[in-house]
């Protein structure tokens, strides 16, 4: 372990892991998979067997910035108990127009931007009192087309 | 007078007021779609039907005379009931109907905000409908580039119609089909050949007709609204410029009764596109025989040292035609101060002169004075191409009663008869030796001369005007109390020009001979595009289009358009008026006034003011009338006579050519506009058609 990952697992709880967890884990913990941006998904070895103690515990450790919107839609809907089958038990081909889940890209340059935004088109649209000045290069008013 | 109780309320009012008018006397409001004030009356909305005491059922109060109400059982006046629970059943009936076909776009529609149907289905509207069919449809019609139209919501009203016909006199617009299968139309979707023509979609009560340029472009109620003065033509229209932010959206007419009434020609109303297009927003700078963009500190240095070793005699200054009166004044001062006779705003040659009296040059009449005239010779002008607003007056009154008008000049077609007299001052001559129409204008009580300031600014100009003067005095037409000679200006400047004496002094040349090449060695140019500038003279270009006078200039200093100043102008009538500022002027561009001031301070000659209202104390103290606003100060008819009269010359044997040869494309703003230049390609010659 590398001094700095140290130090983020110590004193910052965005990235990865923090001790807790990484402890939790290591005794409780029962991996179940890991989807394609490496986090790897857990559940409680607690009550497993047994339904009435409450619904099992399910938890996530990010590969690098803990932002949950990080979570493809099969795994998190894994992680919601919306479906006990864990997407890595479960042979499923995504339809041609499905696309690869994007993680929330806001605040990055990646960001949405609706169409006609400055920043998408990279052109100011036109606007109430914007005028076309005259260059000396055109013709004169009116008679230059 | 009459007496008539309309709810509770007793008025007198004249025999001849309709119903609709004696209950607006009374202050009580009645709701309408095809009455309007200006036009005849059709009676054919329903929507302000009355209850009328005596009669069966309800009556449509703008068709009903108030001398055709029968008295009350004991002689009592005729009573009229306006707020009964049966006038407004009466009412909702009429709406429910109108809106049975009506479509509900009001979201989408341009007229929403400012919809006579949308306020008064407040008040009569009932919130659902009991109309189970299909809505109606209608197609578009194509009716010319400054009217859209959106047939499906129109109620034929036939405002449109009667307003074509009546008061822009074209036979352009009309109705099809009876009943439910009625549509308004032009013939074979021909665009309407009237200037006065976008004046249909202010008088829609409904969507059915808008504004195309502004289609789509705003609301109203987020305009700011600015009260101002049009200088597209020297009518000096009433209108309202509705801005929105730094943007002109739209202008639109203010109702002035001596003026336009409510009405605005098609020019000044579609102009505005104008305004933000090819704009001088920057001082340029010709260097290596190239323009290029300055700061105003290297402009006005390069005139400072154009003008430091000139001598006076060799400079001047042309004012154009959409110059207020306050920059003609400064520029005035500072000529003065630099000891320059050479001064003129009278770019097209003209010889009308504030030294013949101030009657001279005014269109003396007035305008709401062509009411009162009783036969009319037209000299030289093309009214309609020249000041729309004034042939409407003329229409106008010659659907009133019997009105011999006579034309020496163009054969055109002005919307009324008239007599075609000749074409040029040999017809003149002719006319004032005899005739048929001589006797018409000399039995004439109140006789008017329109005079169009294009003869003036003929090589002849000087004879044709003594040959004016000589057949105005056999005919009479300067009386006590009548002064028939009507000057009909066409620039909006000229005018305050003349009012403030910027026409050459001692010695000084005259517009035509300053351009001329050698003449002068610094030309002040004041928006002037109009003139052809020789080489050879340094010219300095003060104004707001890249036009001809930016092309030919080696200084060009970014003004204010009139919409971006307050600035008096004095129409052709010779009544003061002002325009605001409704935006300010684009980027390094400033009022005019305040350029020539700045400049003047560099070049040495500190002009004694500081702000406008300065400029404006010290204009007032040597022009008096010029402080009173929306008023004429009449000049002296006969000593205008006597001076013309005493002008003398051979005159030519040319026919007179009215100087506006289109319509569309006077001035800078004009020509800048994409709507005016689309308006002129359709019609750049009116076809001769007889008048109705
Ligand atoms: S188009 Fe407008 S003005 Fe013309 S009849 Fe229809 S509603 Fe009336
Ligand atoms: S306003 Fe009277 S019938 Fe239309």
């Amino acid at each position: 372990m590398k001094l700095i990952d140290f130090l983020t697992r110590t004193f910052t709880w965005w990235n990865g892991q923090t001790w807790g967890t990484y402890w939790y884990t290591r005794r409780r913990g029962e991996r179940v998979g890991e989807d394609e941006l490496g986090n790897v998904y857990y559940r409680a070895t607690d009550h497993m067997i047994d339904p009435s103690m409450g619904p099992e515990r399910r938890w996530v450790v990010y590969n690098g910035l803990a932002d949950m919107s990080r979570v493809p839609p099969s795994w998190r809907g894994w992680l919601a108990h919306t479906h006990n089958v864990p997407p890595s038990e479960e042979q499923y081909t995504p339809r041609e127009w499905e696309m690869a889940h994007l993680p929330n890209m806001t605040g990055t340059p990646e960001a949405y931007r609706p169409q006609g935004s400055p920043s998408a088109s990279g052109r100011r649209p036109a606007a109430t009192g914007d005028y076309v000045p005259w260059s000396p290069d055109e013709g004169a008013a009116g008679r230059a087309g | 007078m009459t007496k008539i109780i309309v709810d509770d309320v007793e008025v007198d009012v004249p025999a001849d007021y309709t119903l609709l008018q004696a209950c607006e006397a009374a202050g009580a409001e009645i709701p309408r779609f095809c009455f309007h004030e200006r036009l005849s009356i059709a009676g054919n909305c329903r929507m302000c039907l009355v209850e009328l005491k005596g009669a069966p059922k309800p009556v449509a109060s703008c068709a009903w005379g108030v001398r055709d109400c029968r008295p009350g059982p004991n002689g009592e006046p005729p009573t009229v009931v306006t707020k009964s629970p049966m006038v407004k059943k009466a009412r909702e009936g009429v709406m429910e109907f109108l809106l049975i076909n009506h479509p509900l776009d009001c979201p989408i529609c341009d007229q929403g905000g400012e919809c006579d149907l949308q306020d008064q289905a407040m008040a009569y509207g009932v919130d659902s409908s009991r109309f189970h069919e299909n809505k109606r449809a209608v197609p578009d019609k194509y009716i010319g580039p400054l009217v859209k139209t959106s047939m499906n919501r129109c109620i034929h009203c036939t405002r449109c119609i009667r307003f074509v016909a009546e008061v822009a006199g074209v036979p352009d617009l009309g109705a099809t089909g009876r009943g439910e299968d009625m549509e308004i139309t032009t013939y074979l979707e021909r665009a309407m050949g009237s200037e006065l023509q976008a004046n249909v979609a202010d008088l829609c009560p409904v969507g059915a007709l808008t504004h195309k340029p502004q289609a789509f472009n705003g609301r109203p109620w987020e305009l700011i609204k600015t009260p101002s003065i049009d200088v597209m033509d020297a009518v000096g229209s009433n209108i309202r410029v509705d801005a929105r932010g730094r943007e002109v959206m739209r202008v639109l007419p203010r109702v002035h009764e001596d003026i336009n009434e409510e009405w605005i020609s098609d020019k000044t109303r579609q102009h505005v596109d104008g305004l933000k297009l090819q704009r001088l927003d920057r001082p340029f700078l010709r260097e290596n025989g190239r323009l290029r963009p300055a700061t105003w500190a290297e402009a006005f240095a390069a005139i400072a040292a154009k003008l430091k070793g000139a001598d006076p005699k060799r400079v001047g200054a042309i004012a154009g035609d959409l110059a207020a009166v306050e920059e003609m004044w400064a520029l005035r001062s500072l000529m003065t101060a630099l000891g320059s006779p050479n001064i003129d705003c009278r770019q097209d040659g003209s010889v009308l002169s504030p030294a013949h009296g101030r009657a001279s040059y005014l269109f003396n009449p007035t305008i709401a004075g062509i009411e009162e005239a009783d036969a009319v010779l037209i000299v030289g002008a093309n009214p309609r191409r020249e000041a729309a607003i004034v042939n409407a007056r003329l229409r106008k009154r010659w659907r009133i009663g019997p009105l011999p008008v006579g034309v020496v000049g163009e054969r055109v077609d002005l919307t009324y008869d008239y007599a075609y007299l000749g074409a040029g001052p040999e017809s003149l001559a002719q006319l004032a030796k005899g005739g048929e129409f001589l006797d018409l204008l000399k039995s004439a009580e109140r006789p008017l001369i329109l005079v169009g300031a294009g003869i003036a600014a003929r090589p002849d100009g000087a004879a044709v005007l003594a040959a004016v003067a000589s057949l105005a005095a056999a005919v009479g037409a300067v009386t006590e109390g009548w002064n028939g000679l009507a000057v009909l200006q066409n620039a909006a400047s000229r005018v305050g020009g003349l009012d403030i004496g910027f026409v050459p002094g001692e010695g000084g040349l005259a517009a035509p001979a300053m351009v001329e090449a050698g003449a002068l060695d610094v030309l002040f140019n004041l928006g002037a595009d109009e003139i052809a500038i020789s080489p050879g003279a340094f010219v300095i270009y003060q104004g707001t289009h890249g036009d001809d006078g930016a092309h030919r200039a080696d200084v060009i200093l970014p003004g204010a358009a009139y919409t971006e100043k307050s600035g008096t102008y004095v129409n052709t009538e010779g009544r003061v008026q002002q325009t605001n500022r409704a935006v300010f002027p684009p980027g390094e561009a400033r009022e005019d006034w305040a350029i020539l001031r700045a400049l003047s301070d560099v070049v040495g000659h500190r002009l004694p003011f500081d702000s406008l209202p300065a400029l404006r104390r010290e204009l007032h103290a040597a022009h008096p009338h010029l402080a009173a606003l929306d008023e004429i100060a009449a000049g002296d008819g006969r000593a205008t006579l006597d001076a013309w009269a005493a002008l003398g010359g051979s005159a030519s044997s040319a026919g007179f050519v009215s100087p506006v040869a289109d319509f569309y494309l006077t001035n800078p703003i004009a020509r800048a506009s994409r709507i005016m230049a689309e308006c002129s390609a359709l019609h750049v010659t009116p076809a001769l058609e007889a008048a109705e």
